[in-house]
């Protein structure tokens, strides 16, 4: 498994390559051709029936300046959007290199690309290395990226692994003889509407554009 | 006029493409296809058909030649950071480590970001997906580190998010868009090279 994925970083199919480009082109074609097209398909992977998370909770977080009305301290989040907004939820961890700061630096530019109704979009991000990502760490990690978030961590394992069954995710954290940490992660990226449903799931490596069109679909939606 | 028909028969592509695409409801377009699409663009040089690309073809014998390096600007509560580059060896050669000065960062690894063991799933079952290899449902990513890049003559190599990366670790101040470090890369036949690296908030 281990393999798995780097013939896909060396070698692309020639009709693969021009399906990629005609899609590329195409979400600007149908962007330019009418913004607010929710018929156009989305980019990411749409699950039926959708999964239910807006029951996961967190009892630990830190939210953005840029959230308003902010969320309410005091009491659990509930990884669920505001009535008539969406929320963006990752796993992962500070000091994740490559894949953590690429996707989250793809969804800032995604965010920019909404305009205005990036006000309607949340980003919360859970730790899954919460023995090193204090709520500090987070915010502040998560703060390069975005002020609308909410920075996360789990009170414990049971906390973390509840809400990772419910998003179909997992992450491991293991301690090599060597004293290196190895940390594994689900690098997908949810999209949960105001029902506490994920409305659609982009793998890592979508790209900022495709993001920023299935997050202007989905807004029309509800 | 070569040229031109050439882009006429792009646009008349695309906006077949487009039409068809935004026209349907097809839930199967892909959801990777956006997503590898510079993958796509940049390997397809690479794949070409064995000769060098760009700068690699007029490198000395026995050298490496750099392109697009960069490293990606590091939030300010960021331990790590990585860079990224291509790679392209005059004669077969392999990447040893990198190594940066301690003001920079305490130590450098070359690291691969994989999919973690027993984490292959791929979109089957979606409601869309190519069967690309992608990390869904419980498909963990994980890094591993290397012990080497091999570089094959004439082969561009790419070092890019999810893949190979120079993994900067315990940075001793963020990396800031704007300035430059100093990676000193190690080859097994062309030994070392520096390579002068922007920082940058995206890939060139």
């Amino acid at each position: 498994m281990r393999v798995a994925c780097r013939p896909l970083h060396s070698r692309v199919a020639p009709a693969r390559l021009l399906a990629a480009l005609v899609v590329a082109l195409l979400a600007t074609a149908c962007g330019a051709r009418d913004g607010h097209d929710t018929t156009a398909p989305l980019s990411g992977a749409v699950r039926e029936p959708a999964l239910h998370v807006g029951d996961v909770s967190f009892n630990a977080f830190r939210t953005g300046a840029g959230l308003d009305p902010p969320v309410p301290a005091g009491r659990p989040f509930h990884t669920r959007a505001a009535p008539g907004e969406l929320l963006v939820v990752y796993f992962g961890y500070t000091f994740c290199p490559d894949v953590c700061p690429t996707t989250l630096a793809d969804l800032a530019v995604a965010f920019d690309a909404l305009g205005p109704a990036a006000s309607d979009v949340t980003l919360a991000m859970v730790t899954v290395d919460p023995e090193r990502d204090d709520l500090d760490v987070l915010s502040a990690y998560l703060g390069h990226f975005s002020d609308r978030f909410v920075a996360i961590r789990p009170d414990d394992e049971d906390e973390l692994r509840a809400a990772e069954s419910a998003y179909l995710a997992s992450s491991s954290v293991t301690r090599a003889p060597s004293g290196d940490i190895e940390v594994a992660h689900t690098a997908a990226v949810y999209l949960v509407d105001d029902a506490g449903d994920v409305r659609v799931e982009w793998p890592f490596g979508t790209d900022a554009r495709a993001i920023a069109h299935d997050l202007r679909a989905v807004l029309q939606t509800i | 006029m070569t040229l031109r028909r050439t882009a006429a028969l792009t646009i008349a592509l695309t906006l077949a493409g487009a039409l068809t695409a935004c026209g349907g409801d097809d839930g199967d377009t892909t959801p990777a296809d956006s997503a590898t699409t510079v993958e796509a663009t940049e390997t397809s040089e690479a794949a070409g058909d064995g000769e060098a690309a760009g700068d690699g073809e007029a490198a000395a014998e026995g050298a490496v030649a750099v392109d697009g390096a960069w490293a990606r600007t590091s939030p300010a509560s960021a331990t790590n950071g990585a860079a990224y580059m291509t790679l392209t060896a005059s004669e077969d050669d392999a990447l040893l480590g990198a190594s940066v000065d301690a003001s920079i960062a305490a130590m450098t690894q070359v690291h691969e970001t994989v999919m973690a063991e027993g984490s292959g799933s791929t979109m089957a079952g979606m409601g869309s997906g190519t069967g690309s290899t992608m990390a869904m449902g419980d498909g963990a990513m994980t890094m591993k580190e290397v012990e080497e890049i091999e570089l094959p003559k004439g082969e561009a190599v790419e070092l890019k998010p999810g893949g190979y990366h120079i993994m900067l670790m315990e940075l001793v101040k963020p990396l800031e868009k704007g300035t430059e470090i100093e990676i000193t890369l190690t080859f097994e036949k062309a030994g070392e090279l520096k390579v002068s690296v922007p920082v940058l908030d995206a890939a060139p």
